[in-house]
């Protein structure tokens, strides 16, 4: 009990404060305290972006001038068109093989991922609790150190530089099979009991019980499989080669060139990279936050 | 119980459940089980991607040890880690009890925090770089303006570099870490406040003594994922400073990456692949057995 | 439930449709003769040979084409139509390069071609070209030579003979470089500072960069700039006849002349401030060239590709008017000497019988007075020099350069990277270490000396190897 003593001691001249205002406005000053917090702290988030999308519509010698106009006075769409009719950076081509990669990726995921994890949670088979372990096993293994074995068996597939050395990969995750099986266990067995009475197999099990059951579950797993996808870079900069196969990631690397660095270009380019998931991520919050929150996905 | 002889029944859910398990299994097999023993195998061998695979036994771990790259990429990342996680969750918790007073506009205060975790690491690098540019750059014109002469450059400097990479990490991921603190701080019973309030309880002896103790699971994983993830640090770094200065910020990934894509040493990245692993590892088993000991649900 | 199954079904077929369109391509790819680098080599080569034999079918070369587009690409096409009149049966397939950083552009090609992507001819500097040979990424060419009787020779004697690694040449030494110094003459009027004279000190030049450097923000005129390589301090100790690695293969960055040397460009840079620093360039990825196009610039120590670069940041609309000059020298040294360095091309390291042939015609084309023509058109500056090619290079510059001459005066040349098998090595620990002297994480001194000991132990590592 002494530390709470000091404690009392420490925090005593904020009691002193406090006292001195009348109690009717300390509820008040307190919340507009917190607010003003908040508010500095989103201002630091948000204004990198708003500099971001102001320079993009700038000409490259106006984006550096000090005080910032934070509205351009000669708004220009040339680093866009510059770089949406440019023939090696197509961010159109980008945008395009970044989304492929990513919904093939996410839906492949959900199918397998779904499908094993009713075997982990609902069935019972020689090697069941051997094999999950197995999976579990890999969930720690990060990317970063399989990365090299993963590059050997890529190019002895022949798939180097094309879409399915990052789709194939991502596509049987441990993790999904992991999250689903928790999500399944959850469902009372009574349920699919009562189906099997009925007549039904597992597979219709599966797909008319299980499966709308975690439906919540599915969409939290697709939003990050596919967020995680959209802003992979690691991946793509090993397996990707060719400038009409690069995601919108190694795209936007690659644009700045040794020769070049055209701020107005890279911000038109970085805020067609943004911008997209943040709208999403707007429209789709409460999947992307309750999701989370239900499941405390990977970082 | 079981009799020896499966019945017709449980023969054919074993074979409904390899079905269900097969379309997972082959590729799991194939791409996530497979390269993690082969990462350990190669570690052992001098192979270059091509040719005669040959066993040299634990000369990559000593090479490893004695290249100072290695040990300089190693202590960078513990650097990033320690730089970057408690201060992290520090932030994150206390945005997160903020956010948990019953104010308007949560929804919003939320999601401009988490508007940075949900773009691409290799955007918001290039739009930091160009913030922190140490001539044109807005952040040092400002500082200028407001009468700082000398302002530093950043990314370009020995010394600033790497806290400037962990500030714009902490910018970047920390509003991940205020939803998880928020979910877990709308699970603490009100009760147990209504409670204190009654024992004369202050907003800290609150915070002391009731928020933080139920908070500690949360808090756990959130260490664990934190420094996890931090050990794996490559994207910013790559795009911002491609570890320099010099080498004042090579990390453990880049360092593999150099030497495996770059050099074409595959055996020895390996190996360095292998000390990444054992760390997540240690790491991981830490938090297995201290959730039973320490974590008060 | 029947809500559920629609969407499933429709994702299934979609999925279908996607992975077959997707799997015909990577069926394409695997046809066309893909050959894993190393490994059963014999095989495959059968049949790509039978392939080859069949009648009326050209030899496809792919080649993987730098150094000859970044100015224009009609001179791709140039090439290409010239080769193939000569050459009726070979048809030359361009790979486009990937853009980026020369070290990007590098690293990635290195992983396509492990990644046993069919690239045939392939460009590299001075530093990869050992990397390739010692990887098997390039293949020995002497025997084709012989056949030929083609003399390497005639590409240059010091720097074939230098190339030689186990007696054998892995590529042709196609482009050379030439070091010089390009001045905005505006900025000089204005400062009321003469033009430099061919024959000046580096002293001379880093009194004149002080007098150009003024004003502040969007305003600053820099006195010089130069790219962030470890050359561009290195070099002065090299004009003075210091090596990377001496005669007995240890290394020599402990003559003092490289100490010396980064500390001029660190005084150059942190004591006079008259060009931008260490920190802000490497921040900037060396854009040298862009400054100076923009006209912030006095001076640019760098090398004749400029020309081509400044030509293409500008689009020919020049809005001040510039020349160039020998490069600067130190106190005792031959007027004029400068450095550069050879870039090579060669062909993949699993080519074999009548492809093999086939690029090695395309090659010998590269050695070419041909190419040698079309690169000079960009500012390249080819291993041989003819009044011809020449010709196309004056062509090919704004009138106000004068005295662009120089290049092909004699000169003493210093080799820009060494010839060693390390050569990566040694370039990035050098940049590593002068980057920290140059960003005031270490001392001159300290950092020379962690230059010494650490090219110890790289070369040491490559010659064990």
């Amino acid at each position: 009990m002494e530390n709470k003593d000091k404690v009392l001691q420490e925090e005593s001249w904020f009691e002193k404060i406090k006292e001195k205002i009348d109690p009717k406005h300390r509820k008040l000053i307190s919340k507009l305290l917190i607010h003003a917090i908040l508010i500095v702290i989103g201002l630091c988030m948000l204004i990198p972006f708003l500099w971001m999308l102001s320079a993009s519509f700038k000409e490259e010698l106006e984006i550096f001038k000090f005080p910032i106009e934070w509205i351009p006075s000669n708004p220009t769409l040339k680093n866009y068109a510059s770089i949406f009719f440019n023939e090696k950076y197509n961010f159109g081509r980008f945008y395009w093989n970044s989304l492929e990669i990513a919904i093939l990726m996410t839906l492949a995921q959900i199918v397998t991922c779904s499908m094993a994890a009713y075997a982990f949670a609902k069935l019972e088979f020689p090697g069941r609790d051997k094999i999950f372990l197995g999976y579990l096993g890999t969930l720690m293994v990060p990317f970063h150190v399989t990365m090299i074995p993963l590059f050997i068996l890529i190019k002895a597939m022949k798939l180097v530089d094309t879409p399915w050395a990052l789709i194939l990969p991502g596509a049987f995750d441990a993790y999904g099979v992991f999250l689903l099986r928790q999500f399944y266990l959850g469902i009372p067995n009574e349920l699919s009991e009562a189906a099997k009475i009925d007549g039904c197999g597992h597979f219709r099990i599966y797909a008319q019980i299980i499966l709308p059951n975690v439906k919540p579950a599915i969409a939290t797993l697709s939003i990050f499989t596919f967020l995680w996808s959209w802003n992979n870079f690691l991946k793509p900069l090993i397996f990707i080669n060719s400038p009409e196969k690069m995601t919108i990631t190694l795209g936007l690397k690659t644009f700045v060139s040794e020769y070049n660095v055209e701020f107005g270009k890279i911000m038109a380019g970085t805020t067609l990279a943004v911008l997209p998931v943040i709208i999403v991520f707007f429209i789709a919050q409460r999947y992307f936050i309750e999701g989370l929150a239900l499941s405390g996905i990977k970082g | 119980m079981k009799s020896k002889k499966r019945s017709k029944l449980e023969k054919k859910e074993i074979l409904t459940a390899y079905l269900f398990l097969l379309p997972n299994i082959i590729g799991f097999l194939l791409f996530s089980f497979f390269p993690v023993v082969a990462a350990f195998i190669i570690s052992f061998t001098s192979w270059r991607g091509v040719g005669e695979i040959k066993f040299n036994g634990f000369s990559n771990y000593i090479e490893l040890f004695s290249h100072d790259t290695f040990r300089i990429a190693l202590g960078n990342t513990f650097y990033f880690s320690i730089g970057q996680v408690p201060l992290m969750l520090a932030i994150s918790l206390l945005i997160a009890i903020l956010l948990n007073q019953k104010i308007k506009g949560l929804k919003i205060y939320r999601a401009l925090y988490f508007m940075p975790y949900v773009s691409s690491m290799v955007a918001v690098s290039f739009i930091w770089m160009a913030l922190l540019h140490p001539t044109y750059g807005p952040i040092n014109l400002f500082l200028k303006s407001i009468g700082f002469t000398n302002p530093p450059s950043w990314l370009g400097d020995v010394k600033w570099a790497m806290p400037t990479v962990i500030i714009m990490s902490i910018w970047k991921s920390f509003g991940y870490f205020v939803v998880v603190y928020l979910a877990g701080l709308q699970t603490i019973p009100s009760h147990l406040y209504e409670a204190a309030t009654l024992d004369g309880a202050n907003a800290w002896q609150k915070f002391r003594n009731v928020t933080l103790p139920m908070l500690t699971p949360i808090t756990f994983l959130n260490v664990i994922m934190a420094t996890i993830g931090s050990f794996k640090v490559f994207d910013q770094v790559y795009i911002m400073t491609e570890g320099g200065p010099g080498r004042a910020t090579t990390t453990i990934v880049q360092y593999i990456y150099q030497t495996a894509f770059q050099q074409f040493r595959m055996g020895y990245a390996s190996a360095s692949a292998v000390i990444l692993f054992l760390i997540i590892f240690i790491i991981t088993l830490f938090q297995y057995r201290g959730q039973k000991k320490w974590v008060n649900y | 439930m029947k809500n559920f199954k629609k969407p499933v079904a429709l994702i299934l077929v979609f999925l279908m449709m996607i992975s077959g369109v997707l799997a015909g391509c990577t069926k394409k790819d695997v046809k066309s003769e893909q050959k894993d680098i190393g490994s059963t080599e014999q095989k495959k080569d059968d049949v790509a040979d039978k392939k080859v034999e069949t009648p009326k079918e050209k030899t496809k070369i792919n080649y993987y084409c730098y150094s000859l587009t970044s100015k224009n690409e009609e001179s791709l096409s140039e090439l290409k139509s010239k080769f193939e009149a000569e050459h009726p049966n070979i048809e030359i397939v361009e790979k486009p390069a990937l853009q980026g950083t020369n070290q990007e552009r590098a690293d990635k090609l290195t992983v396509m071609l492990m990644g046993g992507e069919d690239i045939d001819l392939f460009d590299a500097n001075q530093a990869e070209y050992f990397k390739f040979a010692k990887m098997g990424l390039y293949q020995p060419l002497d025997d084709l030579a012989k056949k030929d009787g083609f003399d390497f020779d005639t590409l240059g004697k010091d720097t074939i003979h230098m190339s030689r690694i186990d007696n054998q040449m892995y590529g042709i030494p196609f482009i050379t470089s030439y070091w010089m110094v390009f001045y905005n003459k505006n900025i000089f009027d204005a400062a009321g500072v003469p033009y430099p004279k061919d024959d000046w000190t580096w002293d001379e030049f880093r009194e004149t960069a002080k007098k150009l450097t003024k004003g502040e923000g969007s305003d600053k005129v820099w006195g010089f700039t130069m790219p962030t390589w470890p050359v561009t301090w290195a070099g002065i100790a090299m004009q003075q006849g210091a090596e990377y690695v001496k005669k007995d293969g240890t290394p020599g960055v402990d003559n003092p002349a490289f100490k010396d040397a980064l500390q001029f460009k660190y005084d150059l840079t942190m004591v006079d401030k008259s060009g931008p620093t260490m920190a802000e360039n490497k921040l900037t990825k060396a854009h040298y060239a862009k400054e100076f196009s923009a006209g912030n610039v006095g001076m640019i120590v760098s090398g004749n590709w400029v020309f081509g670069l400044i030509d293409s940041n500008l689009n020919g609309n020049y809005t001040f008017e510039y020349d160039v000059v020998k490069m600067p020298h130190p106190e005792g040294v031959e007027p004029g000497t400068t450095w550069g360095a050879a870039r090579y091309i060669g062909m993949n390291g699993n080519l074999k019988g009548e492809k093999r042939e086939a690029a090695w015609e395309l090659l010998k084309f590269f050695a070419g007075e041909e190419v040698g023509k079309l690169l000079m058109r960009k500012g390249d500056f080819p291993a041989i020099t003819t009044p011809e090619t020449q010709q196309e290079f004056y062509k090919s510059l704004p009138s106000f350069v004068k005295n662009a001459g120089i290049m092909f005066e004699d000169h003493k040349h210093v080799a820009e990277k060494p010839f060693h098998e390390a050569a990566s090595e040694i370039d990035g620990v050098m940049a590593e270490e002068s980057d920290m002297a140059l960003t005031d994480g270490k001392s001159v001194d300290q950092a020379i000396a962690d230059m010494q000991k650490r090219l110890k132990v790289e070369i040491e590592k490559a010659t064990k190897n």
